[in-house]
Parts: C-alpha cells; sequence; structure tokens
C-alpha cells in the first residue's frame, strides 16, 4: 500500500503547434492519444499510456502532478488519510476523465499546486518483448529519455507540502537547503523511490512549477541532448554541468511555452534509513551548479 | 526584407532590425541588455513597452502579458517582432 511513482505531469502550453512538435520530436516522447485540446505522451520505456499531457492554454504552467498508487484501495486510504491530516480540498476525478485513465483522488498541497494519486490507467508496454528483449526500441527521435523522472514545484510553504508528503504518504528527505540560521526550508528534495528525488519543493512563486525532470542514462546521453537543443533553437538555461545537490548531471532548457524542462541523471541511490543531508545557503552555489559555483540569477527567478 | 530602426530607452540609443527578428534577439545582438528568461513567451522577465509604432506580439502566457497590459503598450521581447520603426522603453537593473 503505497505511492510507486510519479506517474504524471500536465503541462499548459500557449505555443501549441510549437510545443507539440517539440515534446514529440526534440524531447521525444512517443503520443499515444489526442482530442482537441490535449496531447497524450509517454515517454519510451514506460509501460503505462502517458506520463505528460499538453494542455493548450492561455497560459503556461502545471495544471496538476500525479502519483500512481500500488492498489485501487489506496485511494479510499489515502482520500481518509488526507481529511484526517486536515488537507482542505479533497476530490474524486471519475474514470474516463481523461483518455485511458480510472479514477482519481484529488488534492491540493500547501504550495498551491494540485496533486492526484490514480491506480488505473490502460498499460501500453514499452515496444519490447518481457522475454528475452533488446535494450530499446527501433524508432526512438531526439533526446528520447526512458521515463519521467521528477519535478520541482514552488510556492511559500515549502514545509506544509514537503511535511505532507512525508507524513501522509511516507516520502523521505534526501536533501534540503535551509537559511543560514538553519531554521527555514529553501528547498527540499524528497523521495519514495531509490532516486534523490521524485518530488522537490522550493521557495517561490505559489502554484508554479520550476521544472519538469526526465531521465537519461548517462553523461554521452546527456551531450547528445544538448547538441539536440542546439541544433534545434532549444533555449538552454543552464548546463550541461553538475549538481552539488543529488550529484545528478543536468541540463536545464525550456519548451517553447516557456514551460522549464530537465535532462538528468547519474545521483544515488536513496533508502528509507539515509540521512538527509543539509546544504546552507552560503554555498548554494555548488549545490545547485558545482561546477560554476554560481546560479544564475534566470534559474532562481523564472517560472511558469 | 524590411530593416526597422528601433530606439531604446532609457539607452537612448537606435539600433537596426531585420523584419521577422525578436526585439529581443535585436537588442542582444546590439548589446542592449534586457533580461533573457524563458524566450517562450512564458515567464515575463523580458517585458518591454512599446511607446511608439507598430509591433507583432507572437504568442505569450496571458498571466505574464494581461489584455490590459497588451492596451497599454507592453510587449515580451523574447516574442514581439517590430512591424515599422519603434521606440520601446525596458526596466533596467
Amino acid at each position: 500500500m503505497a505511492i510507486m511513482r510519479l506517474g504524471r505531469v500536465q503541462l499548459r502550453c500557449p505555443n501549441w503547434e510549437k510545443s507539440v512538435h517539440y515534446y514529440k520530436n526534440v524531447l521525444g516522447l512517443i503520443e499515444t492519444a489526442r482530442d482537441e485540446n490535449h496531447v497524450y505522451l509517454k515517454a519510451w520505456d514506460e509501460r503505462d499510456h502517458h506520463s505528460v499531457i499538453l494542455e493548450k492554454a492561455d497560459s503556461a504552467g502545471l495544471d496538476h502532478l500525479a502519483f500512481k498508487v500500488e492498489n485501487a484501495e489506496d485511494l479510499d486510504y489515502y482520500e481518509k488519510k488526507l481529511i484526517e491530516y486536515g488537507v482542505q480540498e479533497v476530490d474524486r476525478i471519475p474514470a474516463g476523465y481523461r483518455i485511458a485513465e480510472g479514477e482519481a483522488v484529488r488534492f491540493r498541497v500547501p504550495t498551491g499546486q494540485l496533486v492526484e494519486l490514480y491506480h488505473e490507467i490502460e498499460v501500453v508496454g514499452n515496444g519490447l518483448p518481457l522475454v528475452n528483449p533488446d535494450p530499446w526500441p527501433d524508432g526512438l527521435v531526439g533526446m528520447a529519455p526512458p521515463r519521467l523522472d521528477h519535478l520541482l514545484i514552488a510556492g511559500d510553504d515549502v514545509e506544509g507540502t514537503s511535511n505532507l508528503f512525508m507524513d501522509v504518504f511516507g516520502f523521505n528527505m534526501a536533501e534540503r537547503l535551509v537559511t543560514e540560521e538553519g531554521e527555514e526550508y529553501i528547498a527540499t528534495w524528497l523521495f519514495k523511490t531509490n532516486t534523490p528525488h521524485d518530488l522537490a519543493v522550493i521557495k517561490g512563486p505559489q502554484g508554479k512549477v520550476h521544472h519538469v525532470g526526465f531521465w537519461l542514462d548517462d553523461w554521452n546521453e546527456i551531450r547528445k541532448a544538448a547538441d539536440l537543443m542546439a541544433k534545434n533553437d532549444v533555449m538552454i538555461d543552464a548546463g550541461p554541468t553538475r549538481h552539488g545537490i543529488t550529484r545528478g548531471l543536468t541540463i536545464y532548457f525550456f519548451d517553447p511555452s516557456g514551460n522549464r524542462n530537465e535532462v538528468y541523471t547519474g545521483g544515488y541511490m536513496c533508502y528509507p534509513d539515509s540521512p538527509t543531508v543539509t546544504w546552507t545557503t552560503a554555498d548554494i552555489g555548488r549545490g545547485i551548479f558545482y561546477f560554476e559555483g554560481e546560479v544564475n540569477e534566470r534559474f532562481t527567478t523564472v517560472f511558469s | 526584407m524590411s530593416q526597422y530602426q528601433i530606439h531604446v530607452q532609457p539607452d537612448n540609443r537606435t539600433i537596426e532590425g531585420k523584419e521577422g527578428q525578436t526585439i529581443l534577439d535585436i537588442a542582444s545582438r546590439n548589446g542592449v541588455k534586457i533580461k533573457v528568461g524563458c524566450k517562450g513567451g512564458g515567464c515575463g522577465i523580458c517585458k518591454i513597452k512599446v511607446l511608439e509604432g507598430e509591433v507583432e506580439r507572437g504568442i505569450s502566457s496571458r498571466s505574464v502579458l494581461s489584455l490590459e497590459e497588451i492596451e497599454q503598450g507592453y510587449a515580451l521581447s523574447c516574442k514581439a517582432e517590430p512591424k515599422s520603426d519603434i521606440v520601446i522603453t525596458y526596466e533596467k537593473k
């Protein structure tokens, strides 16, 4: 009985045609369905129907993020637990509200984002057989991340959102960035899987998203992703570089609607008994961009 | 292809750009330091005010450039292209 993984993000895209083209051909996700105002996409190694939904909208940003739970009964269990915890807006999203999805529980976290829990979703597979498979399927294009990895959400009450995920869902804190006095969280890196973050939370504009991160397998893939960005005139925010925090290797860049994406690899294994690593604002430069030792202004001020 | 003159305040400089180039690209090439954000019309960091002349604003997020602001002459320089000689101003930091 638990959250298994970050299963989905829904991103709003004012620059619609270019954004759809970018997510399919430059980032390299696979389209699995569409309706008038949405395109459903999956990364190639994911088996579920979709992990990214693009929404035609007036403004950029995050519509919601969603975690997949292990059992159908988890929805009732966590719905009750959220209400008992004092979460105000707990709702049900009916099955079939979106393509290929079953019922979901929806709630709002203290930093303002809508979060859903779901179990049922159509399974489409990863294009490889379950017996004697090759390492990857034919026909991949662009950066072709195998999976959605994590996202960083912003808001005022970093501690409130972090505590909710730890108290209600059993997330653990891999790392945290605190003020000099160590009294207030500037940011937290939370995990439920074995990676240093499935979800990160940072002090910033309420309800906004800083970036959505996609996994790549190694540093060479990151370099190739940078080539593809340059080739396709993608606006790079920072990188390729390394994070002190999570030790990950990274590039930050923007989709054609101004939502920040990341390709990420590396990091380390996390377990429930792993201690929390603390960074102080005095060393924020190395923490965020280890090589440069300083953070560009855009990285800390641009959210969507 | 048309060439347009862009008079920039508060720098008090006139720079030149071609049709089809964004105001931000023209500014960057000429050393005018308008802040660069997402270059996707999503963050509003590169907002300018068009004081005179015509621009094509392109597609941007309503949440960072409202209809009211458009009426007042504001534009996102990463998306806006000049359609005549123009006069712009931006916030220097």
